[in-house]
Parts: structure tokens; sequence; C-alpha cells
């Protein structure tokens, strides 16, 4: 690479902000509300209809010690949700005014327990999502939603309109056209964006209102577009797991020799590639409730083999070498996950390689001799052709 | 125009230097010396052997746990590659490889040319490694490169219930204190680390031919645990514990010769 | 497929039912051996006779399969008795270790993934799985269906009990029957599913009865004879069989009751599992009652049912409804409030004066491990341990291990009743 993009430098300021993050300061300052929430299918539209600022949580881009947190969750409860809860623990989430989860995994569940027993956040919620995307499914998660929405607009005494409604969809959506424009632009021969850099892109997505967002992606991406960055033929990879936010790992996997060209992220691609409906004459509350059932499925959703097709074509699409799966110890959705999907990206000739990690890990030691190995057979799959 | 092949371990170092597909010297080293010394030691060693100045050298390729701080090489080569290079080598019907090294063991697939397919690193912990039976070799007040022998004598079948070092350091002074013979701790700790070698090459399914590769497979007893598990004869290098270091050599001359073509 | 395994664990269980059952005195313990091994007779002759089975996972109805004229099987219970009846723990292990499957996940799991790599499992008609108990539970289905290419269906379950819950998951089990007809090409029998039903709703009768019986002092059942109910609870639903045993406990328990008697000779202490023991043995159980005079006299999670009642007439909703009320579905799903609230209940009923939690390898439910422990200290004035272990590993933590710790425990219970009867 051989030009830096200057438009980055506004994500990386934010980031290294974390937890309470300038634009969440100012958020408070001017006395709005905001939530905090950790679990895939939060509805962020409908709080923002609310009025209220939605934060994804973390924890640090780093493996840091536990010790606050492993009092509280046994160290069976993965180390994402653990470094979540310490940096809690810590006081650092202490500027929030809700904290919000789904029943996403064992993990999220406890972890809100937890949560709510020990040091609840002066407004607690908590919404159910289903498995499927049946009709049954959808009458029931529509109720689930709407009942939700009343108990947001009890405990911040405003009304959630349609309109509001809508004007959020809009502008959640907005952020998804750019995050599509950004992987259109990354299954070039020579992405102009590194896997690394994105992560920090998507790092700052949840920590600042998705209008002020938006204006930064759109401009990194009119500098990424023209930018004439170092083409090159090194392995394009995928990387798929949970939630991932160490840009660090990412680029210890892109300096053995490969670029990240795309994800299956929670934080990335499962969130930021499909859109919801603004038919004018839809319910904004179905076309939430529909997108939250029908989005690129994450592990928990049935049946299993949309979500492996959806990586599959993603895979295609990308012209991607090979995949490299993050499973953080004890992450049983991901674990099984891992095992049906790899057998299927070997069935196209895809290799895919899986690391055991921690949350927040950096890609060292052994994980870069597996990694490294995996870049050779590659590039060796490639030469022989 | 010679090359050289630098495996730096976490227990020991290697070199390796060849000139047209043959070895011309090779040298093993403990790692002492820690960061890219270590690395420099050994290559100087195999030089003088050979005779040879480093500025001989056409290429330099390092591999192993510590070449990311070896400045010296052309460019770093995992072990892994490196592994299934140097054992096609020696034996080009070699499909399937287990290295057990000081530190970690791996498994390796690799095709008709040599090049790798698959593979997998065992876990974090030193169980059904080499340092595994240093501890062990320590307690019982063994050398290392007499186990091999010793648990030929063993007369009866001992299990050790677990694979990690810590608990099988506590089990290993409890039999010694329960008056077992050493030769049957030191067969049931060879049968353990067959098995942690078997359940990796269960993972990438085993094809024939096989080879063993690293320290360990020096050990006899070790090896006649591993043929028993898997039942099949592994072909075994005249030094099984260079051939990371040959792998690099190899690669080091593949790219002298792209340089003469190119 | 190959059924050596499974004809070989059959063996082995009959052998120590003949050897066992001369011996028993407790009919509860006779109805145990008989019936558990009948269950799996029955398994086998689908097997050789060539009869549809259904594989499914615990919490999928098996009334259903029954009105449906198919055998079905439990997946993960089964394995699990497959393998501890063949001491075949390491191949198990070591197979699915192969496939992919890492340490770091429930060890049952990986026994019942093993099972399915061997092809060791009965090759059913198809697969059942459901989205309760815990993420590795929901998630393994999907691969033991990919491993033996067969249709499977997912039974989605609402987060909590509702009543649009309720009606959710009845809609799904009216899905699930609408699979089972496409598959197999069989129809529902409504009227047998409704006579499997009543039987369900008889049984969970018996069962919150001796729930009830077990508040006596000294404590009427062993606690091996808990765990034991609850499995003969979800292989038998629906069955005679199920019926029997429920009866057969009952009355064994409600003698002792009438009599004054206790499950042990000499009680000394009344304790509380709070979460699944290694399920490989019962020796531990059996040690801490003839030693300490230690016995379990309630289980939150296999022997608190929620109060509504179960209505036949309405097979779906009945269906639905016994999943929400069924102890263990209860307080592993939801919140976990359910399962502090009803342990705290059941500390003051049964007279408890200390409770053990299970600490097993890998399980996530074990988040929940601190809130019960201060619950259970603040709300209840009792102490809890935490055993590390491993459910079905007899070799990550020993029985020996575990018993160190509960010795120690057990002293510490005694000084405590001793300093209070002071």
């Amino acid at each position: 690479m051989s030009q830096i993009l200057k438009t980055l430098d506004p994500f990386k300021k934010i980031n290294t902000e974390f937890p309470f993050a300038s634009p969440i300061k100012d958020w408070k300052k001017s006395g709005g509300k905001v939530i905090g929430f950790f679990g895939g299918d939060v509805p962020e539209e409908i709080l923002s209809a609310a009025g209220v600022l939605p934060i994804w949580l973390r924890g640090p881009c780093s493996e840091v010690p536990l010790d606050a947190a492993n009092a509280y969750l046994h160290m069976y409860s993965c180390s994402h949700m653990r470094s979540i809860f310490e940096i809690a623990l810590k006081g650092d989430y202490s500027y929030l005014d809700g904290v919000m989860s789904t029943p996403y995994c064992d993990g999220t569940r406890r972890l809100y327990d937890v949560w709510e027993r020990y040091m609840p956040a002066p407004a607690m919620l908590f919404l159910h999502t289903p498995h499927k995307n049946t009709s049954e499914a959808e009458a029931f998660h529509y109720q689930n939603i709407e009942e939700f929405v009343e108990s947001l607009e009890r405990v911040f005494q405003k009304k959630i309109t349609d309109e509001a409604l809508r004007e959020a969809i809009r502008t959640y959506n907005k952020t998804r056209k750019l995050f599509n424009r950004l992987f259109d632009l990354r299954k070039k021969n020579n992405p102009p964006v590194l896997g690394s850099e994105v992560i920090e892109i998507y790092n700052a997505s949840a920590m600042m209102p998705r209008k002020d967002f938006n204006i930064l992606l759109e401009n990194l991406i009119n500098e990424a577009k023209a930018a004439d960055r170092m083409p090159n033929n090194c392995p394009r990879l995928m990387i798929n797991g949970t939630a991932l936010h160490n840009p660090e790992y990412v680029k210890g996997i892109e300096d053995l020799g490969s670029i990240v060209v795309a994800d299956s992220l929670l934080n990335g691609a499962m969130s930021f590639t499909d859109l919801i409906s603004e038919d004018e004459n839809t319910d904004p509350l179905l076309a939430i409730t529909r997108y939250y059932l029908n989005k690129f499925p994450a592990p928990r959703m049935v049946p299993s083999e949309a979500r492996f097709n959806r990586i599959l074509e993603m895979a295609e699409q990308f012209h991607v070498d090979g995949m490299i799966t993050g499973v953080v110890r004890y992450c049983a959705p991901h674990i099984y996950d891992e095992i049906r999907l790899s057998k299927r990206f070997e069935a196209r000739g895809i290799p895919s390689l899986r690391l055991d990690l921690e949350y927040g890990m950096a890609a060292t030691g052994q994980i870069k001799t597996r990694v490294q190995a995996f870049v050779e057979m590659i590039e060796e799959r490639k030469r022989k052709g | 125009m010679p090359v050289a092949g630098i495996d730096i371990g976490s227990r020991t170092a290697k070199a390796v230097i060849m000139e047209g597909e043959k070895i011309i010297s090779s040298h093993i080293g403990e790692t002492i010396l820690k960061g890219p010394e270590v690395g420099i030691a050994v290559l100087n060693e195999s030089l003088k052997l050979a005779g040879l100045k480093i500025y001989d050298m056409e290429c330099i390729i390092p591999t192993g746990y510590g070449r990311f701080q070896f400045t010296g090489g052309e460019k770093h080569i995992s072990e892994i590659s490196c592994h299934a290079r140097g054992i096609h080598w020696y034996f080009p019907t070699v499909r399937t490889i287990m290295d057990i090294g000081g530190q970690d063991s791996k498994a390796i697939k690799c095709d008709s040319d040599g090049r790798l397919t698959n593979f997998i690193l065992n876990s974090k912990c030193a169980g059904g490694t080499g340092r595994f039976l240093e501890v062990i070799a320590d307690i019982l007040e063994v050398p290392v490169d007499k186990l091999g022998e010793l648990s030929l004598l063993s007369r009866q079948d001992i299990s050790f219930s677990t694979v990690c070092v810590i608990f099988a350091k506590t089990e290993a002074l409890n039999m010694l204190r329960d008056g077992v013979p050493k030769s049957d701790i030191v067969a049931g700790l060879h049968d353990s680390i067959a098995k942690v070698a078997a359940s990796m090459l269960a993972q990438v399914t085993v094809e024939k031919d096989f080879s063993l590769t690293g320290g360990v497979a020096k050990n006899s007893g070790v090896v006649a645990k591993i043929k028993e598990k898997i039942g099949i004869d592994p072909l075994i290098a005249p030094d099984p514990q260079l051939i990371g270091a040959v792998g690099a050599a190899l690669f080091a001359l593949d790219r002298v010769r792209r340089r003469q073509t190119a | 497929m190959d059924h050596s395994l499974w004809l070989k664990a059959v063996k082995n269980l009959e052998d120590l039912t003949s050897h066992v059952l001369p011996k028993v005195t407790s009919s509860g313990e006779k109805a145990y051996y008989e019936l558990y091994t009948a269950y799996f007779q029955k398994v086998t002759q689908a097997m050789t006779e060539g009869k549809e089975i259904a594989a499914h996972s615990t919490f999928v109805p098996p009334e259903i399969f029954h009105a449906m004229d198919m055998v079905p099987v439990l997946i993960v219970s089964s394995s699990g008795a497959m393998t501890v009846c063949t001491r075949n723990y390491k191949d198990a292990m070591e197979t699915s270790r192969g496939y992919g499957v890492p340490l770091e996940t429930c060890s049952a799991h990986r026994i019942q993934l093993g099972h399915f790599v061997k092809d060791w499992f009965p090759k059913p008609k198809l697969i059942v799985h459901m989205g309760a108990g815990c993420d590795a539970f929901s998630s393994s289905g999907g691969v033991s269906a990919d491993l033996y290419d067969c249709p499977d269906f997912y039974l989605d379950v609402p987060w909590e009990y509702s009543e649009r819950g309720l009606k959710y998951l009845a809609d799904e089990f009216g899905r699930l029957i609408e699979f089972v007809e496409k598959v197999t090409g069989r129809k529902m029998d409504w009227n047998r599913l409704k006579e499997n039903i009543a039987r369900t709703a008889e049984m969970t009768r018996l069962y919150r009865e001796i729930a009830e019986l077990r508040k006596a002092v000294p404590s009427p059942m062993e606690s091996r004879r808990a765990w034991q109910s609850y499995w003969m609870y979800w292989i038998n639903a629906g069955t005679p069989e199920g019926v029997k045993w429920f009866t057969i406990v009952r009355d064994e328990v409600k003698g002792r009751v009438e009599k004054g008697i206790g499950a042990i000779p000499n009680e000394k202490l009344r304790l509380l599992d709070l979460f699944m023991p290694p399920q490989f043995s019962f020796r531990l159980q059996d040690w801490m009652a003839k030693d300490y005079g230690a016995l379990f006299v309630n289980e939150s999670i296999v022997f608190q049912w929620g109060e509504e009642e179960i209505d036949p007439s309405n097979p779906l909703e009945a269906l639905a409804m016994r999943y929400f009320m069924a102890p263990m579905t209860r307080c592993i799903m939801g919140s976990s409030k359910d399962f502090i609230n009803d342990s705290i209940k059941v500390v003051r009923e049964y007279k408890i004066d200390g409770a053990v939690f299970w600490a097993q390898n890998a399980c996530r439910q074990s988040g929940i491990i601190r809130s019960l422990k201060d619950a259970l200290s603040e709300q209840a004035g009792i102490p809890t341990l935490v055993v590390d272990c491993d459910i079905m590993d007899p070799t990550f933590v020993t029985v020996e291990e575990m018993q160190q710790k509960l010795k120690d425990f057990i002293e510490i219970l005694s000084e405590r009743i001793v300093r209070r009867s002071n």
C-alpha cells in the first residue's frame, strides 16, 4: 500500500477515545440519552427514533486481564462478554442511560442477567427475536417489537412516531448503502482499502450518531475510489466469526502476505449488507420486523443453509481464496457454525482455517504460524492453478 | 551457489547449507541465546563446517518460531511449509507428516509436489510435545535421549489420565512413589504422546506414505507407539530434527533458480 | 451404519440389569433398570425390523412420534448412554475432535457427534432438534443432520413463557407435524396424540406429587431417582411406561413418608443440587449419602415445575405449556430470575442446609453461578459450593478430586449445623 487514506483518520481518532468517545460526550452534553447494547438483532432504528443514541458495546482492542468480570461471570462465559463487563465494572460505561440485549446467545443473556442484578442502568431493556423467518415468526416478532416500542416510550416519555421511524430507517439504510459501495470496491483486483482499515470503520460506526458517521464514510469512499493504492496479487481472504474489533488481528493476517477483502462478521457485513424496506405504504415497524428476521443470518438463525449459501455467495463475489474463522473460546454458536461452514467451503475448493482466540487478541505467536502456513498453502494452490 | 535454511525453534535452532540440492553442512544448537543471535550462531557454525562465509550465501531463509526476529533473510516461511518441502525432498512418496517439536506439534498433509495441502497445530499446551518428555525425563532422572531404549523394557501398560504437563508431572511423581518401574512410566508417557499425535493425524486423515519429523522422531519408543496407533510404519529422515531447515534451504534454492531464469 | 456399538451397549445394559436386579430392594431402582433397558431394546427392535426411527433432541415431544407410529430416540442422551455402557468415552470424543469439534464445548455434544461421525447412532428417517437448553444443544443437531444427510426440522422456542409465546410454540409443533407427514407420508392420528398427552398430564401430575412428598424430613427419595425421573419423563413422555415409572416411584416415596422413614438411614444434611451433576456415574451422590448422610433432597433444574396445568384437549397448546412448565427448560431458558427465585423457595420449603452447583466444563450456563450463590446466601441464608467437573468426560476432573471438595464443604456445613443447634 503506497498511499495512506487520510479520510480514515477521523475513524481512528474516535476509536482511540473508546469507550467514551467524543461524539458520545457531545451527545450527552446536549442532553441526549445513550443506550448501550450487546448481541445482534437490536433494532437500533427504533432506539434512534426514540431520540436515543444507540452504542454497540464492546471490549478493548487487546487481550486484557478480566479479573473484575471473572468475579461475576464464570470463565466459561466467553471472553467477549466478560471484556464488555470488565469495562462496565470499572465504571467506564457509567455514562449509559440504558443497557439493552437480546437472547442472541447464552453469553448475551447471562451477561444481561448479571448486569441487571449487580449494576442496573436506569433503563434495562430486553428483546426476544425468533430463530426463524416464517409467517408465524413474523407475526410473533411484530408483537414483540410493538411491546418493546411501548416500553421504550414509557421509559423515555416520548412517543415514537411513524415519521421518526421512517427517518431512522433512512439514516440507517444510508449507512448500509454506503457500506455496500465500500464492499464493491473490495471486490476489485486491487482493493483500495485493507481489511484492518475496515475494522476501524466498523468500530467507529458503533460509537457515534449515524448521520455524522455517514458523512465520514462517504468521504472515505470518495477518497478510496480515486486512490491509486498498490495493486497486488496476494491471496484474498474472507474473515468469519463473531463480532471482531481488534484491527491488529486483521493487520497481523494481512502482514503475512494476504489481503482481507470480505467478512461475515456480526459487526460487519452481517449488519451492513441488507436494507430495510423504505416503502411508504408499509408500516415501518413491520419493515423493521421483517428486516431483522430476514437479514444476513447469524449462526442462531435456521435453516442454517440460508446463512451458508449467503457466505458462499459472498466468497464468489469477492473472489475469495481462503477463509479464516476466529472462534472465541466457548463460543458454541460459532464453534458449530465453523464446523459446518468450513466443510462447505472445502467442498468448493476454498481452504479454510479455524483460529481459536480470546476476545481482543491480536495475531501473535502460534496464530501467525498458522496464518502464514495457510497463506503459503493458498499461494501454492494459486501457482499450481 | 550455496544457500542456507535456518530453523529457529523454541528449544533448538538448526541451520543447513545446501548447494545444488546437496547438503554440505548442518548444525544444531540449543536456543540459549535469545532473538536473532541464535539464528546467526547456528548459521556461523555450519558455515565454519562448510568452510564458507556468510557473503557466499546466495539466499538465506529463516523459518520456525524465531523467524520474525531474524533479519538477515530474504523472506521468512512458516515451518509448516518447510517441513512439507523438506520431507518431500527426502521421501517424495510421503503425503502425511507428523512433526513433534519442542514446544508444539503439527500434522501436515502435502501433495505429490511437496506442497502444503492441509495442516493443524496442537493447542497452546505442551502436552504431546518434546517439552512434555523433557519435564518427565527430568523427574525420572533419565537423559532424554535414553527414554526410547528404556521404554522398550516396559512390562505393563500404564496410562496417564491427562496430557497436561503440570498434571502429568504429579502423576509421574505419584507412580514413582508407588514403585512403578521407570520403564513403564516412560512407556505410558510415550503412549500419551502417541495418542495426541494420532488424534491430530485423524483430524487431517492419514494418507500413505507417512513420515515423522522433529526431535521426538529420534525416540524409538514414541515411534513404535505411533506406528501401533495408526498402523503405518513411519519413514524417518536421517536427521528428523533438520527437516525444517532443509525445507527452508530448498525454498532458498527455488528463489535463486527463479532469479536465474528471470 | 455400524450397528455393533449400539448392540454391544444394549447387551451390556441387559447384562448389567440382570446382574443388578436380584440385588436391588428399591422398587424405583428396579423399575429404572427395566424401563431404561426396554427403551433401548425398542430402538434395537426398530433397527432390526426396519421401523422408521425419529431422532430428536431432549424437549422435543416424543408424544408426536408415538402418535405417528414412529420409534423416537433421544439424540444426546442415547449417544451418551451408549458411551457409558461401553466406556468408549475417549474414542467418541477423539472422533468428534478429529471431525473438527474443539474441546471448548460440552462433552455430551462432543460424544454425540462422535457417534454420528462413526455411524454408530441408529439411522433415523428424520432428525428434529430444538432451540432449547443451550447454544451447544441447539447447534449440534444441525451437525448431526449434516453427517447423516437426513431431513431435519428445527423447533423454534420462544425466549420465555407468555401467551403469545405459547401460541407461537404450539404453531411450531403444528409445523413439525406437517414436516413429519411430508417426509414419511404418515398421517397424524390426533386421537392417539390426545391419549398420549393425557398420559403426559398424568405423568406430570405424579411428578409434581413426588416433588411435594420430597419435602418430608427425612427425605423419602434418593437423588439418583430424581435424575432418573427426569430422563424417564423425556424418553417415555406420553407412554404407559412413563406412567408406570412415576406411579412406582410415587408409591415408593409415599410409602416411606407414611412410615416416616428416609431414603437413607441416617440423614444429616439436606442439600440442594443446582445444576447437572456428572452424568457418567452417580457414585458421588451414593458416597455422600453413605459416608456423610448428605442427601440432595431437591434439584432445582429437574424438580421444580411451573404452576400451569396441561390440558390434553388442546394437544398442541398442551405440549407448548408442558415445555414452559417443565423444570429444565423453565430455568435454563428465559431470564435467570425464575431459576434464582425457584431455588430460594426450594431452600425454604425443603429445609435445605447447603447447595452445590456443578460447573460443567465449557457450559455457559455457569454465567448464573455468582447470582445464584449471592441470592441463596442473602435471601435463603445457605452457602453454595461450586464443583468444577465435566458432564461426560470422567478424566477431566476425577471423582476423587470432586470428593475432596465435597468433603470440605460437608464439614463446613456440619459445623454450621452444630453451631446453629447450640
